[in-house]
């Protein structure tokens, strides 16, 4: 007789090789979506993370001062650090190969690898054919679940690589409790910390969060006898992952409590009848059916006429057939015979799936809709849910996946005869491959960008002349730009170089160049009123248009003439909100109006300079500071027979009572004194340093970001802003304004601000939407001639929790070789 | 010596498949996903008139949808290449959007660009809907088309029907065979009983082809229904009715009235009830609370599913929110009783 370890060899191997070629299959399948040159860009996030990882990592990732488009806010964006450098890596590594499809391919082989994983160490009994085989379907299933490829694939956000990510959470976590094994704690919370672009996309992980916490409690109460150790490993989870993930989650927590872009969107007035809006005019058009058949309602793709139209038709055809899914969930309840453990996680997983397909659905009998908006007005952030039908659809699918993993394991232990075992087995294999045909050949990666009508897909060749267009904005360096025409939602529009593509997504403006772009809905909402205010503005003279554009800090046009020719569909409804600023007519009479000079013409695109009288430089001295009635529409009134220089300071104020808005309060002008020399420098979108000479009188600072109390002064030497003289980037003279180059530093060593003590100065809001400090040349030591640093406090919150991140991470690191070297001996 | 029974079984199998084809024929349409057209476009209003361009692949007759969304509009008038729309009837909604139905007829409507023109009357709606339809109606999920006689749903592909007509021709014939077969082995019926059934099984089906194809050629709509559907249609109606029939049969009619002589009315002889059926109500009667719920989620969803599948949503919706809440009730039900083990 053969040694045990000698007999189970080839079955290992031949499992191992099983395993592999399904993982090498679902790896290649992107890369057979387009051509190799095309990348799926466009939508909220842009995606371009993956198309310029080194860019976005530059620009955008690492900053708390962050927008995609208009005046920066508060919006700390850090989270995707960790998974942009390993984008970055992974493209240098493989420049020969499609970052995003390496990417999209690794989600699909990791998404089913992680509930293979988890349904097998759930089953316990690896060298059992069934579980291999469970296992295997259920994940199959879970990377062919037409809910996710409905849903998250067509306009891939952040949250898709969810699907490899959460999964291998609940791996990791059971995989430490069934082995004792702290290590794979650690590997888990490292995971999470690498790929914390998923977590922090909180309406996706709160349906994962709620299903894991049921299975959680379930496993414990019925099925785990070491309760004590589980709890234990549970709260070291929590620990390692919240300690690994804290370069995130401080500046994230400081921007929800203080009054950042989190908290806007969170916690913003009108959110709750915001949702219910949505939910009301959402939910009729879902039916459960759909849901449990793992499919998006029928009547939401069709009676919305999304783009997913052009493939649901074929997938509808064979809801019979994915109706037999859930069918094998409920006849395998019913089979009495079997492993207990195996039919206890049967009933905890059909549990959580049901509940989940509640959240999926909402739309159940009488019932269904009311306990929503009983779980919108009671449970805090609930909000987040309102559009439900596409922020569950990953946690049912991880859920249910699971469930028919279990469920075919539980049916194959009870048919005897091979044949039949086959034929189920082939049968679902089969339901699941039909079933995901559209996705697989890659028809939901080239669906239309809008709506089923539209004949143009997302997958796009950046066309040479528009990178050619953002190296050239990246050299102006100074100012802010405005792309036109206007769109609803920052979004920037323009044909990929070849195939049916079209970009339309956010502005690649800011990925590109590190300058903010004024085009589009988001960049001003927070300061509502400024879209119309640059309508009026137009409408009435064109130096009032130039006086709003100068105090916006706008310097460049980007005016885009290929618009004219897109589609009629696409200039419709939401895309084109502002039809004055999308005009071609009204374009070029802006233009002509306020912006004389064209610098540069690249294919369609053309870049103008707004004409220099009305732009003012990013930090000036104010000659006059006038506190104005009203709110920012009382610019409006300003041309109106009062001599305004560009330079004066505006203060609002909101005063319901006060009769005629928009003029001056007599009592409210304030003195300035003679104009001191200035000289600036940017060293990150979080940081100026600032040099002042010859300041003889108080006088009021205008530093052109979105106001914010975070943003303080510090003293520093004289000495150490010699530097800034060096190097000349912009001179303004009649306000005495310098500006330095500047070469983005990432400055971790500003952590020092936390314990420094800003200066105590008057902070007001200027111009509606700037700050402003009253700057006393006696508050400085040396008067006349001093420096200081304009500093955002919050991004040292940033680097005091990447410092804990990376300090545990070390720690745990040498635990784990301590713990390894201890366990062999 | 020739079997009779079996010829008069054949002859009428034959007779109902061919009222069956002959009634498809007339209502049956190879290319009707290719003809629907339904074309819809939303435009922001400006000024007292719209003037925009709306593609349309096929030219046929239209019914033409115009929601305003305004409180004040006094009217509007609509021209679709300069050709003046008659409004046929009017809706208003919520005080605040007005829907006008026109007819653009055939002749009037082009291949490609179709100029519309819209001059308002009293103040401008801020937006305009404007829906361009080629039927009248389209029910279950685009497979049944009811349209105007003039449409473009009239001309049909005679030789795919034509080749059609002999796949159903053969469908028909067998599927009826099948049946009679199988409630001879499944429910024990004899011969004859099982041919009543079926031919009983097979006329509503038969019947609501021959109406509406009648309806269709003499009536002023047009009814158009894809061939997919006009089988599955008949399988499932028919299975079911023949499903039904059976058990009927077996379980009432031979358990309620075991004393009369049935073979007067119905020339059958046997009487016991097939065993899987005492097995499955003895099996059934065996299960718990929680199972028998499961069970009985698992019987509404398979009817949900069929309904579903012919495209009557509507009613397959409340019968998969019961299904769902019966198996959530198995489920909490499964899970009380482990945790109380």
């Amino acid at each position: 007789m053969l040694p045990l370890s000698t007999r189970e060899l080839p079955d290992k191997r031949k499992k191992i090789s099983f395993l592999l070629l399904i993982v090498v299959i679902l790896f290649c399948i992107p890369f057979f979506w387009s051509s190799p040159n095309h990348y799926n860009l466009g939508g909220d996030d842009s995606r371009l993370y993956l198309y310029s990882p080194y860019e976005w990592l530059h620009n955008v990732a690492l900053y708390s001062w962050f927008d995609i488009s208009g005046i920066s806010s508060y919006n700390p964006q850090q989270f995707s650090f960790p998974f942009v450098i390993l984008l970055a890596l992974l493209q240098k590594i493989f420049f020969f190969l499609n970052i995003q499809k390496l990417a999209w391919g690794l989600t699909l082989s990791f998404g089913f690898f992680s509930i293979y994983l988890f349904i097998e160490e759930l089953l316990q009994d690896k060298n059992n054919l069934n579980s291999t085989i469970s296992a295997a379907i259920g994940g199959l299933l879970y990377v062919f679940f037409p809910l996710i490829f409905y849903i998250d694939w067509p306009q891939p956000l952040y949250n898709l690589y969810a699907i490899a990510v959460f999964p291998s959470f609940l791996w990791f976590f059971l995989k430490a409790v069934n082995n004792a094994d702290v290590r794979y704690l650690l590997g888990g919370a490292v995971v999470s910390a690498l790929f914390s672009l998923v977590i922090v996309n909180f309406p996706w992980f709160l349906p994962f969060a709620i299903g894991a916490f049921i299975f959680l409690v379930l496993y414990c109460f019925l099925i785990e006898e070491n309760k004590g150790r589980l709890g234990f490993y549970l709260l070291l989870y929590v620990l390692f992952s919240i300690l690994f993930n804290l370069f995130w989650i401080i500046p994230l927590l400081h921007s929800i409590l203080f009054g950042g872009f989190a908290s806007e969107a969170t916690v913003g007035g009108g959110v709750k009848e915001a949702a219910l809006n949505v939910i009301h005019s959402v939910a009729p058009s879902m039916n459960i059916f759909d849901t449990l058949c793992g499919l998006l309602s029928r009547e939401l793709i069709f009676g919305w006429n999304w783009p997913q139209k052009v493939i649901a038709k074929y997938t509808f055809n064979f809801s019979a057939f994915s109706a037999l899914l859930p069918g094998v969930i409920f006849l395998s309840l019913l089979i009495r015979q079997g492993k207990v453990r195996t039919k206890k996680l049967l009933v905890i997983f059909s549990l959580i799936t049901v509940i989940l397909a509640y959240l999926q659905t909402v739309n159940i009998g009488g019932w269904g809709v009311k306990l929503f908006d009983w779980l919108i007005y009671t449970v805090p952030w609930w909000t987040m849910l309102r559009n439900f039908f596409s922020k569950v659809p990953i946690a049912y699918g991880i859920f249910f996946s699971i469930t028919i993993g279990i469920a075919v394991f539980h049916v194959l232990e009870r048919i005897n005869k091979q044949k039949i075992k086959r034929i189920f087995v082939a049968g679902l294999i089969v339901v699941i491959l039909v079933q995901a045909l559209p996705f697989i050949f890659g028809r939901v990666n080239a669906l239309p960008v809008y709506n089923a009508d539209i004949p143009l897909n997302r997958n796009i060749i950046v066309p040479d002349y528009y990178r050619e267009t953002t190296e050239y904005i990246k050299k102006l360096r100074v100012g802010r730009v405005l792309t036109l025409p206007m769109t609803f939602a920052t979004w920037s529009i323009f044909k990929s170089s070849c195939g049916k593509g079209l970009y339309v997504g956010s502005s690649p403006i800011k990925v590109f160049t590190g300058k903010d772009d004024f085009n589009g809905k988001m960049g001003f909402e927070r300061i509502s009123g400024l879209p119309e205010l640059i309508i009026d503005a137009y409408q009435k003279d064109a130096n009032v248009l130039g006086y709003v554009f100068g105090k916006l800090g706008v310097r460049y046009m980007l005016y885009n003439t290929q618009m004219e020719k897109l589609p009629e569909v696409l200039k419709t409804g939401w895309l084109w909100e502002y039809e004055t600023l999308s005009n071609n007519k009204s374009i070029k009479s802006i233009l002509s109006s306020v912006a004389n000079e064209r610098l540069a013409v690249f294919g369609p695109l053309e870049i103008y300079k707004i004409n220099d009288e009305f732009f003012l430089p990013h930090i000036y001295p104010a000659k006059k500071a006038s506190v104005v009635k009203g709110d920012i529409s009382a610019l409006m009134s300003l041309s109106e027979g009062i001599d305004l220089d560009k330079s004066d300071v505006l203060f609002f104020e909101k005063n319901e009572t006060t009769k005629g808005k928009g003029i001056f309060s007599d009592e409210g002008r304030i003195e300035g004194g003679n104009n001191p020399e200035i000289v600036f420098k940017k060293i990150n979108p979080t940081k100026f340093s600032v040099e002042i000479k010859n300041a003889k009188h108080p006088f009021w600072l205008v530093f052109n970001e979105r106001f914010h109390e975070d943003w303080n002064i510090y003293k520093t030497q004289i000495s150490d802003a010699n530097t800034l003289r060096n190097d000349e980037l912009s001179s303004y003279s009649q306000f005495g304004v310098k500006e330095s180059e500047y070469r983005l530093q990432f400055a971790p060593q500003d952590f020092k601000f936390l314990f420094l003590k800003p200066m105590d100065l008057q902070h007001k809001v200027a111009n509606a939407y700037a700050n402003a400090w009253y700057i006393e040349p006696e508050n400085f030591e040396k008067s006349n001639n001093f420096s200081f640093v304009i500093y955002f406090l919050p991004q040292s919150f940033f680097y005091l929790g990447l410092l804990i991140s990376v300090f545990s991470m070390l720690l745990s690191v040498i635990f784990m070789i301590v713990y390894s070297i201890k366990r062999r001996s | 010596m020739i079997n009779f029974k079996k010829i008069r079984d054949k002859q009428l199998a034959f007779l109902i498949s061919l009222i069956i084809v002959l009634s498809c024929f007339l209502i049956a349409d190879t290319n009707l996903a290719k003809k629907v057209v339904s074309v819809e476009r939303e435009y922001p209003v400006n000024s007292e008139s719209l003037l925009k361009k709306i593609p349309l692949p096929i030219k046929s007759d239209y019914v033409v949808k115009i929601k305003y969304q305004s409180r004040k509009m006094m009217g509007a008038m609509v021209w679709l290449n300069q050709y003046p729309l008659e409004m046929r009837a009017s809706n208003v909604s919520n005080k605040l959007n007005v829907t006008c139905y026109y007819y653009a007829p055939k002749d009037k409507v082009m291949l490609g660009d179709n100029v519309f023109e819209i001059k308002f009357h009293g103040e401008h709606p801020s937006t305009v809907t404007v829906r361009m339809n080629n039927y009248v109606a389209a029910v279950a999920d685009n497979n049944i088309i009811i349209s105007l006689a003039n449409s473009v749903f009239k001309n049909k592909a005679w030789v795919k029907l034509f080749f059609f007509g002999i796949i159903l021709f053969g469908c028909v014939f067998w599927v009826w065979r099948f049946l009679v077969f199988m409630g001879m082995v499944l429910f024990h019926e004899s011969f004859q009983r099982s041919t009543f059934n079926t031919a009983l099984s097979f006329s509503p089906c038969t019947l609501l082809f021959f109406i509406l194809s009648i309806k269709s050629y003499q009536g002023p709509y047009l009814i158009a229904i894809s061939p997919g559907y006009l089988l599955l249609l008949f399988v499932l109606l028919t299975g079911f009715t023949n499903a039904v029939l059976n058990l009927i049969h077996v379980l009432i009619l031979r358990k309620v009235f075991p004393s009369i002589k049935r073979e007067y009315i119905l020339p059958t002889a046997r009487v016991e009830i097939p065993p899987w059926l005492i097995g499955g109500g003895k099996w059934f009667k065996k299960r718990s609370l929680a199972d028998k719920c499961i069970i009985f989620c698992l019987f509404v969803f398979s009817c949900s599913v069929f309904l579903f599948m012919l495209g009557v949503s509507k009613w397959g919706e409340p019968l998969a929110n019961v299904a769902y809440t019966s198996v959530l009730i198995g489920i909490s039900m499964k899970l009380f009783s482990l945790t109380k083990k």
